[in-house]
């Protein structure tokens, strides 16, 4: 061993390392609890050779031996880099001797007048405990002579613990997979984890085990291990149980006793196979509140949330990308790709969605990236409506809206003259987008608001109209055939018109007496009287002479003295023709009683 | 003097305008109230201001497609259905109604398969639901009247030229006025004694008897437009636009 060193240090010196530029760190490595009495080790390590070593000082514990120095190098050499490796280590033997909880300062190296210190270390010392000997970290183990353990049930256990039991759906819960044991384990040679089922199951990075922490359980001192963590997310509500984690572990077991003089370097061991279960765990999963915002990606935990275009104008049909990114801590794998709202005259390809995400123990924390890639078909402004986001946001136990204002960019016409070669005529038409379906907007001119009549159709009153026009119609029809049947007859009709004809040329004759009597006048009263005899005797008027008149007059009743005045005017109007020099007086009689004449003749007649 | 008959003026100009603001406010303003309401979103107000013009006795076809379009927007497609289709006989082949009409048909889950009418028919139809049934039966009584007088007028005119006319005038008119009555008679059975109606119930079934314990034949949904054939007490029988017939009861359906 010490020639192995040997020839290493001298290959170190061969290849003498600077390491002057790398940081100098001083770790400890030390059991975290011991029994009274015990002897331990706390050993300090140091990347760096050449300063000066200054432990603390071991108020509490009894230095048995040390400091013990070891050296080692490494170098690799990958890919033609050089990466080399010192490290010192100080060991120092203690024993414990009193119980209680002991703060060590911490250690330090000066190099380079420069002081670099460790941790302080703390170290807990149990009292009671008479054959429960820690053997499981072999670094540790004492060399006094112990009595065969004879594993008991609560020897070794295993323990699937969770930070959290009373979770929101999608809220990140870390369960650990921990194993607790007192006697040697030479490995594990079988886990069987549960199916988590109602979780989503994500591994956490955990180193291999190769070495058992010390803890304090119950005055007791376990050998302990973390075997898995594991980040899991409830996706169902309620209560949901853990299955138990069974693993299987392989223990050592001393067969026979330990050698007088050689301890147990000469012992033999077997390899026992043991099967280990956790018991199971349950939590308590509750719903998000009720009232989703519609917007609500899925998201739980706490996120921000960045949208911008990486140009803000292009030429048209040059694709411009819309990145948006979600940052944040929560179950960032579900998140969905937002909903974007973009003007139908972009074309938009599914988004890439890339994600650089980190599981720790806080739960899932780094960014998903969206990326889209739009392509503005036509020139003009586009603006991109606002992007909205919602999560659930477990310490506030609320809904959460994360806005980004909308953008905006500009496409310009495409000057494709490149080809050299224009192709007119080749235009094509697009069919008018038709993006959804609505019934059409109200009619905002009310019209015309009637209270309907009633209606007329159903009205007798409506026939009765039809009926008296009809009615109206076939009477006038009849008066007046009537009326024609009557005209149809002449002498009738004459008798009947004689008056109204006599009577027109009476008028004449009187309005020509008022410029004084004159041939005019006499000649009117004449026709006048002639035509009325003619007319109401029947008698045309070439064959009506003084004499037949009479006797015709005679004939029908008229009164004689009526008779002689017609004759003495008559007489009075052919003499005063052929002499006018009568005076108008006269002339006024000779009306007046061809009038009365008439309408004497008139009334008996008719 | 002068004044007094100035004043009279004013009294007799103002007089119909200022009664209707002691009473209640005019149907058009409340009309324009529900636009408002409307426009804002508000469609369940809308609703019942246009229902409550609706329920005073006014009619229009604007008044019936705004509440069709209301009743629609709260989910109310039968509702919908049956004012577009009172809407549409007030004012056929409007472009508005009749979209909207086919919109709210697409959510009917009945299927209709509405047989198309010979087109004589159809045509006959439209031109009598053109105008009113009264105002059709005033133009028949007018061109009676007129027919009348064209023939008297060729009866006792002398003139060759307008006995022609007054004799071809007289014709046509006789022929107008039988057809706008009968224009008339078809406008009242589709207006006022509709025998359509629309299904309200979300489904019933059609029986093939008027009572409950009938053998069920076929199932309809709300939105469905059916024919009444027949009524016995609270039932009624009905066509489907495929022919088939049955009996379904009387609250389950609102006529056109």
């Amino acid at each position: 061993m010490k020639l192995h060193r040997l020839i290493l240090s001298l290959l170190l010196i061969v290849l003498r390392l600077n390491s002057q530029g790398q940081d100098i760190t001083v770790a400890a490595d030390y059991p975290g609890v011991v029994r009274t009495g015990e002897q331990f080790t706390i050993t300090w390590t140091i990347n760096s050779g050449g300063g000066e070593f200054v432990p603390p000082s071991f108020d509490g514990f009894y230095k048995l031996m040390g400091p013990q120095t070891s050296y080692s190098s490494s170098t690799q050499i990958i890919n033609g880099k050089i990466t080399r490796e010192t490290t010192y280590s100080y060991s120092y033997y203690l024993q414990a001797v009193n119980s209680g909880n002991f703060v060590l300062a911490p250690a330090t190296f000066i190099y380079k007048n420069r002081t670099y210190s460790s941790d302080s270390i703390r170290i807990e010392v149990t009292g009671t405990g008479s054959n429960q000997q820690g053997r499981t970290m072999p670094g540790a183990s004492g060399n006094e002579i112990t009595e065969p353990v004879r594993e008991t049930k609560d020897d070794i256990f295993l323990n699937l613990s969770v930070n959290k039991k009373d979770v929101y759906i999608g809220e990140h819960i870390v369960a650990t997979v921990k194993i607790y044991t007192k006697v040697d384990i030479s490995g594990i040679s079988e886990i069987k984890y549960p199916g988590f089922e109602g979780f989503l199951r994500t591994d956490l990075n955990t180193p291999p085990l190769t070495s058992l922490q010390r803890e304090n359980v119950n005055g007791t001192i376990y050998g302990t291990g973390i075997i898995q963590q594991f980040l899991i997310y409830p996706q169902v509500s309620g209560e949901i149980t853990i299955d138990p984690v069974q693993i299987k572990v392989l223990i050592q077991q001393k067969s026979g006793r330990s050698d007088p003089f050689f301890g147990d370097f000469f012992a033999t061991y077997t390899t026992v196979p043991r099967v280990v279960v956790s018991p199971a765990v349950k939590i308590k999963s509750r719903p998000l509140p009720e009232t989703k915002p519609d917007d609500f990606s899925g998201i739980v935990g706490k996120i921000s949330l960045a949208a911008s275009l990486d140009k803000d104008s292009v030429k048209v049909n040059d694709a411009v990308n819309l990145k948006i990114i979600l940052s944040g801590t929560g179950n960032l794998r579900l998140a969905n790709a937002p909903d974007l709202k973009l003007p139908p005259d972009i074309e938009v390809y599914d988004p890439k969605i890339s994600d650089d995400l980190k599981n720790t123990t806080e739960g899932t924390s780094g960014r998903k990236i969206f990326e889209y890639l739009l392509i503005p078909r036509h020139h003009g402004e586009y603006s991109i409506p606002p992007v909205s986001f919602s999560y659930f946001d477990v310490s506030t136990k609320k809904y959460e809206k994360l806005t980004v204002p909308g953008l905006h960019f500009y496409a310009s016409r495409s000057d494709q003259p490149g080809t050299g070669i224009t192709v007119f005529g080749g235009v094509s038409k697009e069919d008018v987008k038709y993006l959804g379906r609505d019934i059409r907007f109200i009619d905002q001119n009310p019209g015309s608001l009637n209270k309907p009549m009633n209606i007329l159709t159903s009205k007798r009153s409506f026939y009765t109209a039809y009926a008296g026009a009809f009615i109206l119609f076939l009477a006038i029809l009849f008066v007046r055939r009537e009326h024609v049947r009557r005209n149809s007859d002449i002498a009738v009709v004459r008798n009947r018109k004689a008056a109204k004809v006599a009577g027109k040329r009476l008028k004449t004759a009187k309005a020509c007496l008022k410029e004084g009597p004159s041939d005019t006048f006499y000649d009117e009263i004449l026709k006048a009287i002639w035509g009325y005899l003619s007319d109401k005797l029947n008698i045309p008027v070439s064959d009506l002479t003084r004499n037949r008149a009479v006797e015709s007059l005679r004939e029908r009743g008229i009164a004689e003295e009526q008779i002689d005045k017609l004759v003495s005017v008559l007489d009075a109007c052919e003499y005063a023709r052929y002499a006018p020099s009568s005076s108008g007086t006269e002339a006024a009689r000779l009306y007046e009683d061809a009038s009365d004449f008439i309408s004497y003749v008139e009334n008996p007649v008719r | 003097m002068k004044h007094i008959k100035i004043i009279l003026f004013l009294l007799i100009f103002f007089l119909p305008t200022a009664r209707p603001a002691f009473a209640q406010e005019l149907p058009a303003e409340k009309f324009s109230r529900g636009v408002e309401y409307y426009k804002s979103a508000n469609f369940k107000e809308a609703l019942d201001v246009w229902m409550d013009i609706y329920n005073t006795g006014y009619r229009s076809a604007a008044l019936y497609y705004n509440i069709g379009n209301a009743c629609f927007k709260l989910n109310n497609v039968p509702g919908a259905i049956l004012f577009y289709e009172r809407a549409k006989l007030l004012k056929p082949g409007d472009d508005n109604i009749e979209y909207n009409l086919q919109i709210a048909r697409t959510m009917v889950v009945d299927k209709t398969e509405e047989i198309p009418g010979l087109f004589f028919v159809k045509w006959f139809d439209f031109i009598s639901l053109l105008v009113t049934t009264n105002n059709w039966a005033m133009i028949s009584l007018a061109a009676f009247i007129f027919a009348l007088i064209s023939s008297s007028i060729y009866l006792y005119s002398s003139s060759y030229r307008l006995k022609i006319i007054s004799f071809w005038l007289a014709l046509a008119l006789f022929v107008l006025s039988a057809c706008t009555l009968s224009f008339s008679f078809r406008n009242r059975s589709l207006v006022h004694n509709s025998r359509s109606a629309i299904i309200f119930s979300p489904s019933v079934n059609g029986k093939s008897s008027p009572d409950a314990s009938g053998t069920d034949l076929f199932i309809l949904h709300e939105g469905s437009k059916v024919t009444i054939v027949d009524e016995v007490g609270q039932w009624y029988e009905i066509r489907l636009s495929d022919g088939n017939k049955g009996w379904v009861p009387s609250d389950c359906l609102s006529k056109i």
